[in-house]
């Protein structure tokens, strides 16, 4: 077994070492404890995840840190975060700051000269942001997802008037790329306190991109959108409309885009419906809103339906209603269909869930979901889920999560399946979580994985207020991974992981 | 070199900061923010705080311990509404949630100030990297009692905090005589 060695005199290696050092000192910090340093305050954030996989012999080992440190001082705040990652690979961080940043905040004003992330409107237009230490890829090194500018931005924020300005150059989708330069803002104005006018404005240019003959020639996007909002007390309304301008049609097509909402709160009834329609909206540089469920039960994130936003009209509806306060009951439909590869799509899913409050002991949660995707080649996919809570004291608890999943796969040997997951958890708090997780299936596997049971064991240890480690033994299936609406690949493990998030 | 510069100024800064943090107790000052709720109004932190502490507590609506956690917050909220106690709930859906937000706190009767925090200001000014997150902020505008995560039991550490917060303030005028 070929086993990789860590690159363990690197200086970026050295620096992990002495952030550990230094948040060891921080553990012996008495809580709320925190420290001031001359006129301003430091902070830190340094997340660690490294993991040993003897059976995966083309890494065998890896280690991943984040540290962001930066300093507060009146009205300025400036910081840095240094990357580490072990095995390298050339295309993506590695062993350097990978942004840095310094800003003036005041009341109606915000100005920031580095790495920054931003959202305009809905997101149908941009929406920079970050998911924080996912794995995705063993092979690739593509760790987390992340999507900062590198530029600048100001926002000036008043009373009845909000405006942003941006300018940089963005990281693409699973790249540490930076092609394209950007430049734009956003005006919201609020005439009352029920009303809300805007328009968001953006230019891409990407220099470089070579043509088919080999010249380089610079392209032009042009995204602009027009966003309408109502606010009436129990019912909210919104709708923004967007469009795609290209100075190199047909290659890179025009296209357009519509979301709205409308949504009522009421006391013990809650309503959303909301509506999606993009025509030639695909970019390598933004995700705009998809519409589909981020579910809570892992069984149900790994068969989620991903957006296609060249061709794709959707909606969602969800409702809400507590009879009491104990109980909460969810209903929820959404649909999409778009064209992949000149064929319709279809994706539907339809789930109700109850919530239940039994006494000062215990809470109960139970789903039952129906959907069908024909991107994923899913004709048929029911899911049922619970989850029980169990206080057995002021600090000690129970948590059983069962699901039981049978999906009618066009692509699968077999063409029916079943998945199923079990897990029991301990907890007492505030210290600790230990926690065994069971998975089986009955796909047909293919011959990269031939495993059908996979089973780990998890502990979380708080350590004060500063320090979260989460050390896990055993395997996981690799799959979907759903957080903030963002899915995204993880690979299968097995072996050994220790996460370590330390904050000051 | 450049890494291997930057990297001897990291952990001496680390070191320093470690080694600082022993001696001083004072609390990290907490930037005063504005931002909008869901009703479109304007929220500013140094506004609330006139009232009493406040907490804020960053969550989503696909964060199973955040809705976990909310229940108790509320009766945190009612238990010592009468001190002043605001909770701030800083909402970190993605767009696609968002519209959902107002419908769930409204029909669960949450007695929260909720932020929706769209371009993640409040995430990045208070170093948040999980959910649920906790700050109680006191009223002189210091970070006294940080939380990350949900397990039941845990809000007796958001209680303690604030006992420890209000003995304080009642003490203070005794001392004053």
């Amino acid at each position: 077994m070929a086993i990789k060695k860590l690159n363990f005199l690197s200086a970026g290696f050295k620096v992990q070492v002495a952030a550990l050092v230094a948040f060891a000192c921080l553990a012996r910090t008495p809580d709320a404890a925190f420290a001031q340093i001359g006129p301003g305050t430091p902070y830190l954030l340094n997340r660690w995840v490294s993991s040993v996989e003897p059976l995966f012999a083309e890494t065998d080992r890896e280690i991943n840190n984040w540290l962001d440190v930066g300093y507060k001082y009146s009205y300025w705040r400036a910081g840095l975060r240094m990357e580490f990652h072990d095995p390298r690979n050339p295309d993506v961080y590695n062993d350097k700051i990978t942004q840095r940043y310094v800003m003036f905040k005041k009341d109606w004003l915000r100005i920031r000269a580095g790495n920054f992330y931003e959202r305009l409107g809905r997101g149908l237009v941009f929406h920079a942001f970050e998911i924080q230490s996912q794995t995705l890829n063993r092979t690739d090194k593509n760790v987390a997802i992340d999507r900062n500018i590198d530029g600048g931005n100001i926002k000036l924020s008043f009373d009845n008037v909000d405006v942003t300005g941006i300018w940089g150059r963005p990281l693409k989708m699973f790249s540490s790329d930076r092609g394209y330069a950007l430049g734009g803002g956003e005006v919201r104005f609020r005439p009352f306190s029920a009303l809300l006018l805007g328009g968001t404005f953006l230019r891409f240019s990407d220099d470089f991109l070579p043509d088919v003959a080999g010249l380089e020639r610079k392209i032009d996007l042009e995204l602009s959108s027009l966003q309408v909002g109502l606010n009436l007390g129990s019912i909210d309304l919104y709708t923004e409309i967007s469009q795609k301008k290209s100075t190199d049609e047909p290659a890179i097509p025009n296209g357009n885009a519509v979301y709205a909402a409308a949504s009522y709160s009421g006391d013990s009834f809650g309503l959303s419906a909301e509506f999606k329609r993009y025509e030639e909206f695909n970019t390598d540089f933004n995700n705009p809103p998809a519409l589909v469920k981020t579910h809570s039960f892992a069984l149900l994130n790994r068969h989620t339906h991903s957006l296609n936003p060249k061709d794709e009209i959707g909606y969602q509806f969800e409702s809400y209603f507590s009879p009491n306060p104990g109980a909460t009951f969810t209903l929820h439909a959404s649909g999409a269909d778009n064209l992949e590869n000149d064929e319709r799509q279809r994706f539907r899913e339809y789930f109700f869930e109850s919530r239940n409050e039994w006494g000062e002991q215990a809470i109960s949660r139970v789903l039952i979901d129906y959907s069908k995707d024909r991107g994923l080649g899913d004709l048929n996919r029911w899911t049922l889920a619970s989850e029980v809570d169990y206080l057995l004291n002021d600090r000690n608890s129970l948590i059983f999560d069962a699901q039981l999943q049978n999906i009618d796969n066009e692509n699968n040997v077999d063409g029916k399946y079943w998945n199923m997951l079990g897990l029991l958890a301990f907890s007492r708090s505030p210290f600790m979580t230990l926690s065994a997780r069971y998975e089986h299936t009955t796909k047909t596997r293919s011959e990269k994985s031939t495993k059908s049971n996979w089973f780990s064991g998890t502990l979380n240890l708080k350590v004060g207020q500063h320090h979260d480690i989460i050390l896990t033994a055993g395997s996981r299936p690799g799959g979907l991974v759903c957080s903030g609406g963002i899915c995204f690949q993880v690979p299968e493990f097995e072996g050994v992981e220790l996460r370590w998030n330390a904050r000051l | 070199m450049f890494s291997c510069t930057s990297g001897i100024i990291t952990a001496l800064l680390l070191c320093s900061i470690t080694c600082f943090a022993q001696d001083n107790s004072k609390a990290i000052s907490a930037v005063d923010f504005s931002a909008r709720d869901i009703n479109g109004k304007k929220v500013q932190l140094k506004k609330l705080l006139i009232d009493g502490p406040v907490l804020l507590d960053f969550w989503a609506l696909w964060c199973v311990p955040c809705l976990k956690e909310m229940p108790e917050l509320k009766k945190i909220a009612r238990k010592y509404q009468e001190s002043g106690l605001t909770i701030v709930a800083v909402n970190q859906d993605s767009p696609s949630d968002q519209s959902k937000v107002k419908p769930f706190v409204k029909q669960k009767r949450f007695n929260f100030v909720v932020i929706l925090d769209e371009d993640k200001d409040l995430w990045d000014q208070f170093n948040v990297n999980a959910l649920p997150t906790s700050i109680l902020i006191d009223q002189t505008g210091h970070v006294v009692y940080t939380h990350v995560g949900y397990k039941p039991g845990d809000q007796a550490g958001i209680i303690a905090a604030l006992e420890k917060l209000f003995s304080r303030k009642n003490e203070k005028p005794e001392n004053g005589d």
